[in-house]
């Protein structure tokens, strides 16, 4: 009974902070308070202040602006990416899951090795091939997150295959294609929903390293990662330029951690 | 003995298919290197010469088996940005890797044990509420961001430590070590976090067993409880989860060793990507790769040494 109570806390603080940064990012969407690009010779390395909440950088552009940006090209890649992995990922799973056999082995082979390496070394490993850049950041993080939601669905599909609703379907004359997506699929959806979550947390991680490593996001496009490699040069000047998209990166990240709780 | 046998086998049969792999992978990279390499002045004997030299002649499969028994040799090729061998590039560096990765590693099991163990013990009470905030802050932070603030608090703030004053170990040991202390924090706190959390539970599942009530009701104090009997089984599960770590601290160090500026391994993985020198990219990853499989082979032999049930199936 505590424990349930202690959850549902959690979640409203997820939710809460995921509000939050939303929010913050929606309201990027349409307004900035600055052009985030735009340099001012004359507002260098300005401290959080109220002409610039956020304070401005080293060639005097608006830290506030650029964090909007730049979380929502985080989010971008992000939602992209673990789009292309769960559409990928279930398609993989449903069919590995359902029918098993030898190809069901190899994939899963497949899989578990691909699994056991770190998704950030890998992404380097396809971004070395294709070069940086925002599309093939999203293209080499997809392709990377598609084994485990294939891994998380397959499972799925083992034990529901096995109940009755899905022989009575059988019985009824229902095709497997619809028997997959039609009766098995919905019940899928809570594992999936929380794998989401978890994918979206590892992408925001994963495309802000990367960034951070000069190997992601290029500029223009402003990126969080790429702000915090930026800001580490004059950080003893400036610290909020750090700060503040490093601040965006946890609080969303916590967030959706938060109400994976649940 | 079977079991020991099957995983060795599978450990040669995973390395080889990983080398293949790592080696496939960079071959469909568009564009002739040797030309690129010489600039389109060349002349066709010296153009045929590099190509011998880079291993460019003869089909894939003639070209991995010449590839893989270079690389048994130590034999990886020159890089096309220092200008000199791979290997004396690596060896130069690993060091200053394995360093970082051994030191994340200590820290990793001395911050997640205790607390793990603390928190499962008084689940639900203050403690355990204070440490899961602490976990899921933990979970939350990437490295790399930990490293700048722990740059800006212990260097910049409190001059515990001067950044960028990097100290090789063969210099003077001491202030390499004290350097390092710093880097390896930053890596290992994000993932302690997640192996507490991972501990906590297992233990809190193991607690609920009927063995725990069985031995509870034959009047066992519950502290022996908890070291004799349950941690043995909580520990089964978390030890996969460790080896997964290992790997990451490893992938962790590349983001890390950028930050601090540590001559590892890692920060030449970036370089050699940026200036697409592919010689040192293949030999890192292969490493690293070939790391994370011996790891992940390791851990299925302590697996049954503690858990005598994965013995008989």
């Amino acid at each position: 009974m505590k424990n349930k109570k202690i959850n549902n806390l959690n979640f409203k603080i997820g939710i809460s902070i995921i509000s939050l940064v939303l929010l913050f990012i929606i309201i990027g969407l349409f307004y900035t308070p600055y052009d985030p690009n735009a340099m001012d010779g004359t507002a260098k390395n300005m401290a959080p202040g109220f002409t610039h909440l956020f304070g401005t950088d080293n060639f005097g552009r608006d830290v506030l602006s650029r964090v909007m940006e730049g979380g929502r090209t985080t989010f971008f890649v992000a939602l992209l990416t673990v789009a292309i992995g769960a559409f990928f990922g279930t398609l993989v799973g449903a069919f590995t899951g359902y029918y098993g056999g030898w190809l069901d082995e190899i994939l899963m082979r497949i899989n578990d090795g691909v699994a056991s390496f770190p998704s950030i070394l890998l992404a380097l490993i396809v971004v070395s091939l294709i070069g940086p850049g925002k599309y093939n950041v999203i293209i080499a993080l997809g392709i990377i997150f598609i084994p485990s939601f294939a891994r998380v669905v397959r499972s799925e599909y083992i034990t529901l295959k096995e109940r009755d609703f899905v022989k009575n379907a059988k019985l009824m004359g229902a095709s497997d294609l619809r028997i997959m997506f039609v009766h098995i699929l919905p019940n899928t959806k809570a594992i999936l929903l929380s794998s989401l979550t978890i994918g979206f947390n590892n992408a925001v991680l994963a495309e802000a390293g990367m960034s951070y490593l000069q190997l992601g996001v290029q500029p223009p496009d402003p990126s969080l990662g790429r702000m915090l490699s930026e800001a580490q040069s004059y950080m003893f000047m400036s610290p909020w330029c750090a700060i503040f998209p490093g601040i965006m990166i946890v609080l969303s990240v916590i967030g959706f951690s938060l109400i994976n709780e649940r | 003995m079977k079991y020991t046998l099957k995983k060795v086998l599978t450990l040669v049969l995973t390395l080889l298919i990983v080398s293949f792999l790592t080696f496939i992978a960079f071959q469909v990279v568009p564009g002739d290197s040797a030309v690129t390499q010489l600039g389109t002045n060349a002349t066709e004997e010296n153009i045929e010469a590099l190509r011998e030299a880079m291993n460019l002649n003869g089909n894939v499969l003639v070209r991995y088996g010449r590839w893989l028994s270079r690389v048994f040799t130590g034999d990886f090729g020159i890089s096309s940005q220092y200008k000199i061998p791979v290997s004396s590039l690596i060896l130069e560096r690993m060091p200053v890797t394995i360093w970082l990765a051994a030191l994340s590693f200590s820290f990793i099991l001395v911050l997640s044990i205790p607390f793990g163990i603390m928190a499962a013990k008084k689940e639900g009470e203050g403690v355990d509420r204070i440490i899961s905030f602490f976990t899921h802050t933990g979970m939350g932070i990437p490295p790399f961001f930990l490293g700048i603030i722990i740059t800006l608090l212990f260097g910049f703030i409190l001059k515990w430590f001067t950044p960028g004053s990097y100290i090789g170990p063969k210099e003077n040991f001491g202030l390499f070590l004290g350097y390092m202390i710093y880097p390896a924090l930053a890596n290992a706190i994000p993932k302690a976090a997640m192996v507490l959390k991972f501990l906590r539970s297992s233990i809190i599942r193991q607690l609920q067993m009927d063995y725990v009530r069985t031995a509870r009701s034959k009047g066992n104090l519950e502290n022996p409880i908890l070291y004799k009997h349950v941690l043995k089984n909580a520990f089964i599960p978390v030890l996969t989860f460790i080896g997964m770590i290992i790997a990451d601290t490893l992938a962790g160090s590349i983001a890390i060793e950028q930050v601090f500026s540590l001559p590892g391994l890692g920060r030449l993985l970036v370089m050699a990507i940026s200036n697409r020198d592919y010689a040192v990219v293949q030999v890192i990853v292969l490493y690293i790769a070939a790391t994370i499989v011996v790891i992940n082979f390791i851990v299925d032999m302590l697996y049954q040494w503690i858990d005598p049930r994965v013995r008989v199936k």
